[in-house]
């Protein structure tokens, strides 16, 4: 087997500013990607917006703190990137959101999540984290 | 009894249990100790990674016992850490419950019973290759 | 009762699983063995006839529902749609012991 060992999916979109700030799902897939034999990527559902070219979101005032530090996915999915992950958001799920695939981030190709099962059997593990 | 996977063997670990998943939300922790039990019944070697709030589970804190019932308080209900801890004494070479640090240091969870090590996540990746099948359960 | 089985076991834990049915009949598709394994909050989905488990065994799925707990979700064996076998915590320690069985848990 030449290719990433490791297809990580990811599903689950935002989950929190002042929970999560650096350490969401898309930093755990660069810490698997580097210590797993390589990994490739695959979003879906609301994590597809994660691909999606945004503007910046301001940060988050909590009383007299100004939360600067929140997740930044397209930041993460550039770093992704960089260290030589694949990665593909799923059509259907941008579609069904209003996105298409001339929105994503450059790097991040539009798939059929569904066809890409055909290649599961090409990985030596495929998690949903 | 470890056998060869997808990949060469031999393994000291027949499973790996990567638990991610946060109790409460779903049955998995209910699942996972229903897997255990039958695995280790069947004489397998099953290990367990436990990620986000499933690193809760194992606390020092949580005592043997659930709060008390107080529609019925002469009974007892186990917590998840005594459930845990019985399976660690009744399978003391077949069974290892770990805990990721990052995750409980993330938590507050860093006091646990006796025999439950908390470990970098830098060892995780060990702990896959030493284990014929891997079970990720995410939901972190 | 053996299920024991290699290839890829697919397991579905939530109620609306429906992409990850269509990655089983995917995975199927390639001619690979695929099990699906219903736990959890799946088990309701298969009672209110949600899951389309006729397509799944005509395309080779073997579907396996969890005993346990389609009880904790009012079900019974005799609910069931066809083609579809109750296992229970055992059965499920032989899947997940088989060697080579690759486990995709959602």
């Amino acid at each position: 087997m030449n290719g990433p060992a490791l297809l990580v999916v990811i599903e689950h979109g935002y989950r929190g500013s002042a929970e999560v700030q650096f350490s969401d799902l898309l930093y755990v897939c660069l810490g698997l990607h580097s210590r797993l034999g390589g990994a490739d990527l695959l979003l879906r559902g609301g994590a597809v917006s994660f691909a999606v070219e945004a503007g910046p979101v301001p940060p988050l005032r909590i009383g007299a703190r100004l939360l600067e530090t929140a997740p930044d996915p397209r930041r993460s999915l550039a770093r992704l990137l960089a260290a030589g992950v694949r990665a593909w958001a799923d059509e259907a799920d941008l579609n069904h959101r209003g996105f298409t695939a001339d929105r994503l981030i450059d790097g991040v190709a539009a798939a059929d999540g569904a066809e890409l099962a055909a290649q599961w059997p090409e990985y030596q593990r495929v998690w949903f984290l | 009894m470890a056998v060869a996977g997808t990949e060469p063997g031999p393994f000291d670990w027949d499973l790996l249990i990567a638990l991610t998943a946060a109790p409460f939300a779903s049955d998995v922790v209910t699942t996972v100790l229903r897997l255990l039990d039958a695995t280790l019944r069947r004489g397998a070697r099953t290990q367990v990674w436990a990620c986000g709030y499933a690193t809760a589970l194992t606390q020092r804190s949580l005592g043997l016992f659930k709060p008390a019932d107080v529609l019925d308080l002469r009974a007892v209900f186990p917590s998840t850490a005594a459930m845990v801890g019985d399976l660690l004494r009744e399978y003391p070479e077949s069974l290892l419950w770990q805990v990721c640090r990052f995750c409980a240091e993330d938590r507050g969870a860093l006091e646990h019973i006796d025999g439950v090590p908390i470990r970098s996540f830098s060892r995780f990746a060990g702990r896959v290759a030493a284990s014929a099948t891997t079970v990720y359960i995410g939901g972190a | 009762m053996t299920v024991e089985t290699a290839g890829h076991l697919l397991v579905e834990t939530k109620e609306s699983g429906d992409a990850f049915l269509r990655d089983a009949l995917t995975l199927a598709g390639t001619g690979r063995d695929v099990t699906l394994l219903l736990i959890q909050d799946a088990a309701g989905a298969v009672l209110r006839g949600h899951a389309p488990v006729e397509r799944l065994t005509e395309a080779g799925v073997r579907v396996l529902i969890d005993d346990f707990s389609l009880r904790q979700h009012a079900g019974a064996v005799a609910d069931l749609p066809t083609g579809v076998r109750a296992v229970d915590a055992d059965d499920i320690a032989g899947l997940l012991l088989a060697p080579g069985v690759r486990v995709v848990w959602h």
